[in-house]
């Protein structure tokens, strides 16, 4: 996947005026969060560190730190992640 | 995450233990290879993936320096192999289905109905040299073939039909109603079996000793067991010539020989009848019965009744034995017994006698005996009883066969009967 190495201005006003999902346009991550049980997210690139009680997933502009007791990561591939368990948390990190 | 079907195809779960299991998790994304139900336990990580990627997961995990151990499998392949490895079960299950299959084309068992003179085993007899014995192979048998060829070999049927239940043919016969067989006896007379008055004489076989209006008593000659042949002839015998002596020659004798006899009875019937009748009360018990001794199993040990009718029934232990078995289970239903008094008008007691007389008087008369006429003599009706006499006047074939020896020889003279002339038929 390539990556680019800064955010262009006319991508993010591009995206605006077409009204587009700006993960998309942007290639930045999106993450769904169901009640405290389960976090999806899309668009990362691959995982830091995993405890029971703290995952870090590393994205193109950071860290996404999860939170949480009894994590578990039910479900990684190259496209998504899934961690479910008992989520306390979302952080973002520069 | 189509999870099931990775599951379905084989799945494999791994321990991974090492310093850094992220990095392998990591190596895993950038070859592809998808993780899930990724658990981080004590010091261990435990995750499921694909079975195909596992030895990928080795390569990666030693890069990772990570130590990986399989501790979960699932899927169809795991199970093919199990059912591989159990190959000679699958063969028995196969050749027990197959066997199963082979032996149910079989005609094992048989089942005869609706015969009555014959016997099963001449059924079977004539139904295996019909093709149709135990081991015969079902599909290879005409049923129609069968059931036909039975009829020709056995005269006595009328119709076979066949039905095959599994392994089980069920053979029903309808008999045809033969002739009856003439046994074969040495000759003999016919004598009378009851006194009575001659009505009419048929002879089919023999020579007529009584005419009809005859009055005879039991034991009394009525066709002779001999005829007479005429003499052997060379020639026809010239004019003036006397023809051979006739012979005689000794015949089992046949024939009617209808009498006029007679039935006598003399009843009494109470006016005031005592008849024991079942109240519907009744207690059950069970006995067993060991070495000669009933012990009560279960039900009451004393009978609640005054008076009773004992019902036994006897089973043996085990029910295969005989009837002579050591042990056997006893059911004794004790019924209780009631006296009802039954009154009768003296017009319904004789009613009564009368019935009672009829059945007593008729009950062994031969189904082709005419009843000519019933007379009741004596009816009286007194304070408590009534008396009846009746005679019944039946028109029966009195013959009885009894074997004689006559001896075979020219006779001298016709015998008495063919002299009386030509008979009168009523």
């Amino acid at each position: 996947m390539p990556v680019p190495a800064r955010r262009p201005a006319w991508r993010k006003r591009l995206a605006d005026f077409l009204d587009l999902p700006r993960d998309v346009v942007l290639d930045l991550p999106r993450i769904s969060v169901i009640g405290d049980l389960q976090l999806q997210l899309q668009n990362h690139r691959g995982l830091v560190e995993y405890l029971p009680e703290r995952v870090v997933i590393a994205m193109r502009d950071g860290r996404l730190i999860v939170r949480g007791e009894e994590l578990v990561i039910a479900g990684v591939n190259p496209e998504e992640l899934i961690v479910t368990g008992r989520i306390h948390a979302v952080e973002f990190r520069r | 995450m189509a999870r099931w079907w990775a599951h379905l195809l084989g799945a494999v779960r791994v321990r991974v233990r090492g310093d850094m299991p992220e990095r392998l998790l990591n190596l895993c994304l950038d070859a592809g290879i998808p993780l899930w139900d990724v658990v981080h336990q004590g010091d261990y990580v435990f995750a499921w993936l694909p079975v195909r990627d596992l030895l990928r997961l080795r390569g990666l995990a030693r890069r990772a320096r990570c130590r990986v151990r399989v501790t979960g499998r699932q899927g169809l392949p795991f199970l093919w192999r199990r059912v591989r490895r159990r190959r000679l079960g699958i063969a028995a299950a196969v050749a027990v289905l197959v066997a199963l299959q082979v032996f149910g084309s079989f005609v094992w068992f048989f089942e005869v109905r609706g015969e009555e003179q014959l016997s099963e085993a001449e059924i079977l007899e004539a139904a295996a040299a019909a093709g149709l014995r135990p081991g015969a192979w079902r599909p290879g048998l005409d049923r129609d073939a069968v059931a036909r060829e039975m009829i020709l070999r056995v005269p006595a049927l009328a119709w076979v039909g066949l039905e095959f239940v599994g392994t089980r043919v069920i053979i029903t016969v309808a008999e045809r109603t033969l002739p009856p067989e003439e046994t074969p006896t040495g000759p003999g007379d016919l004598v009378a079996e009851r006194a009575g008055i001659i009505e009419d004489i048929l002879v089919f076989r023999g020579e007529a000793a009584v005419a009809p209006g005859d009055t005879v008593v039991p034991g009394q000659l009525l066709i002779r067991g001999e005829i007479t042949a005429p003499g052997p002839v060379d020639a026809f015998p010239a004019p003036g010539e006397d023809p051979p002596p006739a012979q005689r020659r000794p015949v089992a004798a046949r024939g009617r020989v209808l009498a006029r006899t007679w039935y006598e009875g003399y009843l009494e019937v109470p006016l005031v009848e005592r008849l024991p009748v079942r109240t519907g009360h009744r207690v059950e018990q069970r006995r067993l019965f060991v070495a000669g001794r009933e012990i009560v199993v279960s039900g009451p040990r004393r009978i609640p009744f005054g008076r009773y009718e004992p019902q036994r029934l006897e089973r043996p232990l085990p029910p295969w034995a005989g009837e002579a078995a050591a042990f056997r289970l006893v059911t004794v239903i004790f019924h209780e017994i009631e006296e009802t008094e039954l009154a009768r008008t003296p017009a319904e007691a004789l009613q009564e006698a009368r019935r009672r007389l009829e059945a007593r008087l008729l009950g062994g008369l031969a189904v082709d005996a005419h009843i000519e006429s019933v007379r009741v003599d004596a009816a009286e009706a007194r304070d408590s009883f009534v008396s009846m006499r009746m005679i019944i006047e039946v028109v029966e074939d009195i013959g009885r066969f009894k074997p004689n020896d006559y001896e075979e020889s020219p006779g001298e003279s016709p015998p008495s009967a063919l002299l009386r002339g030509p008979r009168e038929m009523p």
